[in-house]
């Protein structure tokens, strides 16, 4: 008897030792995740919405979800209650299903499956149409298990109305979570005795059945290509790709949750009790092990979600900050958001080429063609004064991944910058509905910092879905009537290798900080490479700025050396490694050998 | 029994009862009350919906509206509202028939009442077409999520879905629904086009309801703009090449525009189509029948491609052509013209021109001709042919009656405002305008409703009621092309989708 209860205490450390381990995954490993899961996910408490939402099967789940996930906006709260539904399902489960001994540590398995599919799921964030997601499932399923729970307490004819009614309001309001119940509830009653008591089960399905069929075809909101019964699985996909290993997670839910109701029948002597404890420990560490794997750690997504919100919060020395803890190589998105904080700062033209710029593609997890205008863009628009771009893409990405709070503000600030007062006002109530962002404003000093880059100039153009190169090629035919403004053409123009687009821009430049001012070095450096490149003739010789002697001495050093290394090495990438350490932070080393210049 | 009886006939009287009182003192304010939506001053025709509305002020506690015409007063009115209760509001409105409502605004603020200047509701004798069809749309650009066609009782806040592009939409992609169209008025016969998965054109023709493919050889696109025909089985189309592009900082954000456009008729009865027109140096677009049938009125511009000349029939033609329309965006000026129609043939005469906006430094779009055939509406804007993006964008009308169309031509004034305005239609009775306007918050559309009097002048016009008077506040979608009908659609949405479903 000791053994047993120690088998059975032994399980519930255990668990909670699970659960403070799956608290500690989200608040310590994943807080950026967390707030940027409330911060692109829809939740709006209008009428409007809560109609909409409840229009399709399992949308009081879906909209219940979405609630809970702004408590994400403190990760620390939103992760408690989270994990403290995770235990209350645990709970339930060894309850409902009666699980012996170190069997309860079974019940664990639901709440590593929805752990999972938490944590792995990295750049799909962006491109979520389950707006849901992170709520939404764990909601489903511990109002399944408490409604298990208090049926397995219930009379034979309690049970009969139970399920009836689980089936029938149960749909409508929780979507697949009901069919899956469903599954679960049968599994949970006892063998019918005689034909009464199976026509007291049999006759309330069909009927439900049928009713849940008519219903819905009759429906204009519901998908009518979807398996019903399965209607608002968390499948993670969206309009260019659908991702399978996504799935692995709720699956497991699923099955873990059909598979728990048949363990109550399993009573096996001390002996077995104490095996299937450490069976159970094991599937318990395997499953631990699959959530870990699943795990998506990339160190440049996290630092790139930390960086999206310093950009957000126009907290620049942080954003710089983040850049130092990137796995090798930023991601292209990581170098514009710099440039973003530089140029806010006031200086790029002084440190531009001195962070690393040889930005990379984000390691995929997934199938997912993420594209730079599903994230950080549209703030980078605004920031560098282009609030149509902003908005347009504010107006596509809410209407394929929901109206969330990063995009009603970013709505907001483009009505504002742009003299919109209506349609600020429209965004600023829909902002006051939800829990966290109600008081959020604009200050007037960032509605400054962003005029300071709106031109009077207006053309017709298109980014095409690339942001990057548009911006590059758009800013650099720009012209300011500010310094700081005048710096962002000619930094595109030097990033774009356009000379004569440089020259033109660097004498406007002139004009704005007036003779005698000394230019920054990267100008210096490109004015030599673009002499260079007339034949001969120092460019700097035809402005009336001159180049320092020093940075013509550099520049005599680093001719040299390129020189040398490519009599020695005919393959210039390979030189360009050989010099990166030395020159690296030059524009030099940008112009001849940074090649891999992409963009997505 | 008796007991319960009694309470029943109590709540009764209750329930009937006009529960609001007007406040016994408060102070003058001098001014009208700013309210939402604007119906200060307004005219509207006797079978409209209740005019909801709000004080869209700041620190409003409560409020009352006294509503009071030929001897019949009617109060209103609970935090900042006014919500008015539809047979009430249908007592008032048909009293007023022909007359005015006289309005008063009390509002209470910081716990002290106050009584703004009144202002009038003018109520026409003349009725409107009681639904409208719309599609409802968030003023996307390239992409869409949810769309659907709906059908708005205009007599009460009943709103109906036609078809939603959700009812087949999967995760692989959405459907795009667009350019619904009936046949004068009626729902007999109707259509409108699907675009990307199970795409097509449906057409649904006195009970028969089927899908078509409208791109055929010889046509530069399927059927873009549609015009059924008022008494005859055919649908006049514009074909398109249409792009969007976006404005650095012009308040007008996107420019949809064609490279191309023709024009071509499809016999609804052999499934056949014709090209009516189809000129490299023309674009033209939205094509529509007089009432008696005899002209098809339409939208053109001529524009000259300069550089894409040697490339055509070529392939890089058509982004050549991109390319200079972008670049050359505000010469593209559009004038009316029309073609006579001769019904035996089924064949056009030659292109005679309405309306030269162009020699007004204009450009003018969706011709509209009201049903007794003496008015021409149409959109015009500084350029281009998609003005519901041009803020400066006004309805004008042009008296066809007169000898000069650019004398007889002249903005709808009262009916404008400093946005845009754009896709509109008659009432077949000709009295009423509807069209949409940005004028509220420049981005999304809302419906308005002008009353156009016997002497061609347009009154200041209303937004389309809603039962819940901040609806258009929280409403993220737009409304696009109103369209009035004289009855229901017959159709059901289950019964369109399994149409589409079918390949």
């Amino acid at each position: 008897m000791m053994k047993i209860l120690s088998a059975k205490r032994l399980s519930m450390v255990v668990c909670v030792g699970v659960l403070c381990y799956a608290w500690g995954v989200l608040v310590i490993g994943n807080a950026d995740l967390l707030y940027a899961a409330q911060d692109f996910s829809p939740w709006l408490g209008t009428n409007d919405y809560f109609r909409d939402s409840i229009s399709h099967p399992g949308g009081m789940r879906e909209w219940v979800g979405e609630w809970l996930t702004q408590l994400f906006y403190y990760p620390w709260l939103g992760a408690s209650v989270l994990v403290a539904m995770w235990g209350g399902i645990t709970f339930l489960l060894i309850k409902a299903c009666r699980l012996q001994g170190g069997m309860a540590l079974l019940a664990l398995l639901p709440s590593i499956g929805l752990l999972a599919s938490i944590t792995q799921l990295g750049y799909w964030i962006f491109c979520l149409k389950t707006s849901s997601y992170w709520f939404g499932s764990t909601t489903g399923v511990f109002l399944l298990v408490l409604y298990s729970y208090f049926y397995t307490l219930a009379r034979w004819r309690c049970r009969c109305v139970m399920f009836t009614l689980w089936v029938l309001v149960g749909f409508p309001m929780l979507g697949w979570i009901a069919t899956l119940g469903g599954v679960v509830l049968l599994l949970l009653t006892p063998m019918p005795k005689n034909v009464r008591q199976w026509l007291s089960f049999v006759l309330p399905i069909i009927t439900a059945i049928i009713i849940v069929m008519l219903y819905y075809r009759g429906s204009t909101d519901t998908h009518q290509r979807e398996f019903l019964p399965l209607y608002g699985f968390p499948y993670v996909a969206n309009n260019e790709a659908r991702d399978g290993i996504f799935s692995i997670a709720p699956w497991g839910v699923s099955v873990s949750l059909i598979l728990l109701p048949l363990m109550r029948h399993f009573h096996g002597g001390i002996i077995a009790r104490r095996i299937s404890f450490f069976v159970s420990l094991i599937v318990v560490c395997v499953a631990l092990c699959g959530a870990s794997m699943l795990n998506y750690r990339n160190r440049n997504f996290h630092a790139e979600l930390s960086m999206l919100r310093a950009m957000d919060e126009g907290r620049w020395d942080d954003l710089l900050q983040c850049l130092h803890t990137t796995d090798g190589r930023p991601t292209r998105e990581m170098v514009m958001m710099k440039d973003v904080a530089l140029t806010q700062k006031g200086l790029l033209a002084q440190e531009a080429f001195s962070y690393d710029y040889r930005g990379i593609n984000p390691a995929m997890n997934a199938k997912l063609p993420i594209h730079m205008v599903h994230s950080a863009s549209p703030l980078i628009y605004y920031w560098l004064g282009l609030p149509n771009y902003a908005y347009m893409w504010c107006m596509e990405n809410s209407i394929e991944y929901g109206l969330s709070p990063y995009w009603l503000r970013l709505f907001y600030r483009c009505a504002l910058v742009s003299g919109e007062k209506e349609l600020a006002r429209k965004y600023k109530t829909l902002l006051q509905t939800t829990l966290f962002h109600a008081n959020w404003d604009v200050s007037h000093a960032e509605q400054h910092a962003v005029k300071r880059f709106v031109t009077g100039h207006n053309e017709l153009s298109n980014d095409g879905g690339y942001s990057e190169v548009f911006l590059m090629d758009k800013l650099s035919r720009e012209q300011y009537s500010s310094r700081e403004g005048q710096e962002l053409a000619l930094h595109y123009a030097m990033l774009m290798r356009r000379k004569k687009l440089f020259q033109k821009s660097l004498r406007h430049y002139h004009s704005l900080i007036g003779d005698g001012q000394v230019l920054p070095t990267y100008y210096q450096q490109a004015l030599l490479l673009f002499g260079d490149d007339t034949g001969g003739q120092k460019t700097g010789e035809q402005t009336p700025t001159n180049v320092s002697d020093e940075v013509r001495a550099q520049y005599e050093q680093y001719r040299y050396d390129v020189m040398s290394l490519m009599e020695q090495e005919p393959s210039t990438a390979v030189v360009g490694e050989m010099l990166y350490g030395k020159y690296g932070h030059t524009y030099w080393w940008y112009y001849d050998f940074y090649t891999n210049n992409k963009s997505y | 029994m008796k007991q319960l009886l009694y309470i029943l006939v109590c709540l009764l009287f209750v329930g009937c009862g006009n529960t609001h009182d007007l406040p016994s003192s408060y102070t003058q304010t001098g001014r009208l009350p700013s309210i939402f939506p604007d119906y200060a001053e307004v005219v509207i025709p006797p079978n409209i919906a209740p005019l909801n509305f709000m004080i869209d002020e700041e620190g409003i506690e409560d409020c009352r509206a006294e509503f009071s015409c030929r001897g019949m007063v009617y109060v209103s009115g609970q935090d900042s509202r006014v919500m008015i209760d539809e047979d009430d509001w249908q007592d008032i409105v048909q009293t007023a028939k022909g007359s005015s409502i006289k309005v008063t605004v009390y509002a209470k603020r910081s716990d002290k009442w106050m009584r703004y200047h009144a202002f009038s509701i003018m109520v026409a004798e003349d009725s409107i077409d009681r639904y409208v069809t719309y599609r409802l749309i968030p003023p996307s650009y390239t992409l869409y999520e949810k769309l659907s066609l709906c059908q708005r009782d205009l007599q009460t806040f009943d709103e109906s879905i036609i078809y939603n592009n959700q009812m087949l939409e999967s995760v692989d992609g959405g459907q795009c629904i667009n350019c619904h169209s009936v046949q004068n008025y009626r729902t007999d016969r109707a259509q409108f086009h699907v675009r990307a998965e199970y795409g097509g054109t449906v057409i649904y023709d006195n009970g028969k309801l089927r899908k078509v493919d409208l791109k055929r050889d010889g046509t530069i696109s399927a059927g873009v703009y549609p015009a059924w025909h008022p008494t005859e089985d055919i649908i006049a189309y514009s074909m398109n090449r249409t792009m969007q592009n976006f404005h650095t900082i012009y308040k007008g954000k996107v420019e949809v525009q064609d490279t191309q456009g023709g024009l071509m008729l499809y016999d609804v009865q052999s499934d056949e189509v014709t090209v009516i027109s189809n000129e490299q140096d023309r674009l033209s677009a939205f094509p529509t029948w007089s009432p008696d049938g005899k002209y098809l009125y339409y939208a053109s511009a001529k524009f000259d491609y300069r550089d894409s000349l040697s490339l055509m029939g070529n392939d890089d033609a058509n982004i050549s052509m991109q390319h200079e329309i972008v670049d050359r965006y505000k010469e593209v000026k559009y004038d009316i013209y029309r073609r006579s129609y001769h019904s035996e043939s089924k064949t056009f005469g030659k292109e005679e021109m309405v309306l030269c906006a162009s020699a007004m430094g204009k450009s003018a779009t969706v011709p509209r001709i009201s049903p007794d055939g003496r008015y021409l509406l149409v959109a015009m804007g500084d350029y281009g042919c998609f003005h519901i993006w041009h803020p400066e964008a006004d309805l004008y009308v042009t008296d066809l009656s007169g000898d000069d169309a650019l004398q007889s031509t002249y903005p709808l004034t009262a009916a404008n405002s400093n946005r845009a305005e754009s896709f509109h239609n008659w009432t077949s009775n000709g009295r009423w305008i509807i069209f949409e306007s940005r004028r509220w918050d420049n981005n999304y559309t809302r419906l308005y409703v002008s009353y156009f009097d016997r002497k061609g002048h347009a009154h200041k016009a209303f937004q389309m009621p809603q039962e819940n008077p901040d609806f258009e506040i929280f409403n993220r979608n737009s409304y696009n092309v109103p369209e009035f009908t004289v009855e229901k659609v017959k159709i059901t949405p289950q019964e369109l989708a399994r149409v589409i479903r079918e390949d």
